[in-house]
């Protein structure tokens, strides 16, 4: 290939025999392939412990408010049919809590005061004069979706606590059975077959 | 040659509770961070018998952790638990690692060589030397070789992907074979949570193992706050001599503890957004006014697609084909398998309306499309010291993200599919091709289009001269001795195709540049 250069970097090789001329001036135009020699195989190496539940964090305190904010929600985000989970504000309150704690803090400070506000909000913008907790799941969805539709911040927050709600509702075991999805099980059998056919896998 | 205090190493992963007391350590180059760039630099130096220290701030978690639950994998191999945004609008979803290996354990693992018509661009507009395809071409066989890089099996291919490819090749658009870093990847399609079969040469099962094995240390958990620096020398410049780290721990109640480590060579390789944080926070490295400047994204809009026959998503490998038309004009398409969460996640729907969807799971294709971006954005610390990053993207890439859905459509439709949905709010779901034009009838709002990104870069950028660059064209720093920096944030710009490769050529030639050999 042919390499064009610039005037300036041509002079380069002539200001780079100066004394304290900065290392990227001491380059020449024409570099040399690199330098690099056979791959060496690596020592082998000791597999570390791993202990992912020291890892946890432990799970964000939300009040007696906010979980009852966020019962009404998961209720109106989950279908009307049966998925067969059998507490699921218990169950998406506790998945809520246990995600907050990675949320970045400013996040996570956050997702108080937005469900309070949710818990008002319907007392202005409606379908019904009423607080969030006294809305049917219906006029709930429908109080969702007026909020959705308004572009900017509050469909970002609103969208964004909606998603953490479906995410924890479709990664409930009866969701994925509902649905037809059993990625665990077809995943377990893949390691088998690659472990069967290749061994086992490396080190880390 | 092996340095003294190589002699000295122990070649192990150290995680929290290995550093229960402040500690300070000496050796001749730490790393800080462990993702493509950061790895491939330790691999060489350590194997080179230097003594390495990489720092890494996210856990340690090994190919016995992952499985296909989705909590477990956001919480604790992506930054912010996968809540992190680039403020537009659009407001872009960015996507990063946070762990031992950083974002190569949660990447799909495509590992594509730089195109040659940028690198040429590198040599022609930014005077790079040594950066041509024929220079770099050892370099990206030597990594190839490394980790693995190969096209995909052929039975460990899903019908998604199988669907998408007869789409492109009915209306005769180039398609052709990912090459991906795997080992007998049998198609668990897991790539984004951590591959649970160890198939994927992703850092953590390739080039870190393989630095440990050369006597490198690394630290996880571990989040470098302050550059240890010394008064400037006889070029008027300082010297970097280390690095200050917070270890962290995630019991509130634990006490406070740092990792101090003094070092002849400090690399930087935490990645596009958090590497000019650093430097910005410590205000270095910013005479060009450059740092921090010129953020691409390479941003990606995801397509679905509702078929009659089933096609079950989640079975065969996460991508083995992209179709390559359009590269030249800046635009890829490929599928991309999104489980149920993350899909229910992203779709604007409540109650029944979501779950009709749902239940279509085993019948749908989910593919994106990726775009050589023209925008640049910014990053600049915000509140509370984190990253406030801003991306208003261009006039032109909005048409080209619409003209790349629109394509995309089109493939569906040749393949068969009954119904797509795209990612803009309010736009009813396309029932044929002859609805595609209603994506252009009115003008769409940046506020109701969904994009994500997974390839930031070009925030801390190499060039030549320093009055418009923040590293040299091997990495060094130009205003810090001794600070290199070996991440997606040294590219000069964006290169329209899966980064991985890219990053960790050019964190080889930083390497081969520290050990003194080229």
């Amino acid at each position: 290939m042919k390499a064009v250069y610039t005037g300036q970097q041509l002079l380069l090789p002539l200001l780079g025999v100066l004394p304290g001329a900065p290392a990227e001036r001491r380059q020449r135009p024409g570099l040399p392939p690199p330098p690099l020699g056979p791959i060496r195989p690596a020592p082998p190496v000791a597999r570390p412990l791993v202990d992912i539940e020291r890892r946890r964090r432990p799970p964000v305190v939300l009040g007696t408010r906010a979980r009852r904010s966020l019962g009404v929600l998961a209720r109106a985000i989950a279908p009307d049919a049966d998925l067969g989970i059998a507490d699921l504000e218990g169950w998406t309150i506790c998945y809520v809590s246990r995600f907050a704690a990675y949320l970045p803090p400013p996040l996570g400070r956050a997702l108080g005061p937005v469900l309070a506000a949710l818990e008002w909000l319907p007392l202005v913008v409606g379908p019904r004069r009423r607080r969030l907790s006294r809305l049917s799941r219906a006029e709930c969805r429908s109080f969702l979706q007026r909020l959705l539709d308004v572009r900017g911040l509050v469909r970002e927050a609103v969208h964004g606590l909606r998603g953490l709600l479906a995410l924890a509702l479709y990664e409930h075991p009866a969701a994925h059975r509902a649905i037809g999805y059993a990625a665990q099980r077809y995943l377990q059998a893949k390691a088998r077959e690659r472990q069967q056919r290749f061994g086992a896998p490396e080190p880390w | 040659m092996v340095s003294e205090l190589a002699a000295e190493r122990t070649g192990r992963l150290y995680q929290f509770w290995d550093l229960m007391t402040d500690r300070t350590i000496e050796c001749d180059a730490v790393i800080v961070g462990s993702g493509a760039g950061g790895a491939t630099v330790a691999a060489e130096l350590a194997e080179a018998g230097l003594a390495v220290a990489v720092l890494e701030e996210g856990g340690f978690y090994d190919t016995r952790t992952f499985h296909a639950g989705l909590f477990d994998a956001v919480a604790h191999l992506y930054r912010d638990a996968g809540t992190e945004r680039a403020v537009g609008p659009p407001n872009v979803m960015l996507f990063q690692g946070r762990c031992v290996g950083g974002s190569t354990v949660i990447n799909g693992g495509m590992c594509w060589r730089t195109p040659a018509r940028v690198l040429e661009r590198w040599t022609r507009e930014r005077g790079l030397p040594a950066v041509g395809p024929e220079a770099m071409q050892p370099l990206f066989e030597r990594l190839e070789a490394l980790i693995h890089v190969a096209p995909q099996e052929p039975g460990s291919i899903g019908m998604d992907d199988g669907l998408l490819r007869l789409g492109a090749e009915r209306l005769g658009y180039k398609v052709v074979a990912n090459r991906r870093n795997q080992l007998h990847c049998v198609g668990s399609n897991n790539c984004v949570f951590g591959c649970p079969t160890g198939a994927k040469q992703s850092m953590l099962v390739s080039m870190l193992p393989r630095a440990v094995g050369f006597g490198a240390d690394i630290y996880a958990d571990c989040r470098v706050e302050r550059l240890v620096l010394e008064r400037a020398g006889p070029d008027g410049r300082p010297r970097a001599v280390g690095v200050q780290a917070r270890v962290l721990d995630p019991d509130p109640r634990a006490p406070a503890r740092t990792l101090t480590v003094r070092a002849r060579h400090v690399v930087l390789a935490c990645g596009a957004i958090q590497t000019p944080l650093l430097l910005l926070g410590e205000g270095l490295a910013n005479g060009s006014g450059q740092l921090g400047r010129n953020l691409a994204v390479h941003p990606n809009a995801k397509a679905i697609a509702l078929f009659d026959e089933p096609v079950v998503g989640w079975q065969g490998v996460h991508q083995a084909h992209q179709i390559h038309e359009f590269l030249e004009e800046g635009i890829v398409m490929a599928v991309a398998f999104l489980p149920p969460q993350l899909l229910a996640l992203t779709q604007p729907l409540l109650g029944n309306a979501l779950f009709e969807l749902m239940r279509q799971i085993n019948h749908m294709v989910c593919a994106g499309i990726l775009v050589e971006d023209t925008t640049t954005g910014t990053v600049r610390r915000g509140p509370f010291g984190r990253a406030a990053v801003r991306y208003r993207m261009s006039d032109y890439d909005l048409e080209q993200v619409l003209r790349g859905l629109a394509l995309l459509a089109e493939v569906y439709f040749a393949a068969g599919a009954r119904e797509v949905l795209l990612p803009i709010y309010g736009l009813e779901p396309l029932r044929s091709p002859d609805e595609i034009p209603r994506l252009f009838r009115h003008p769409v709002h940046r506020h109701d289009l969904e994009i994500a990104a997974f390839h930031p870069l070009g925030t801390c950028r190499m060039g030549v001269h320093p009055g418009s660059s923040v590293v040299d064209p091997f990495g060094q720093v130009h205003e810090v001795a001794g600070l290199w920096i070996a991440d997606a944030s040294v590219l000069p710009g964006p290169i329209g195709v899966n980064p991985m490769l890219t990053i960790m050529a050019l964190a080889l030639r930083t390497a081969l540049r520290i050990r003194g050999a080229w």
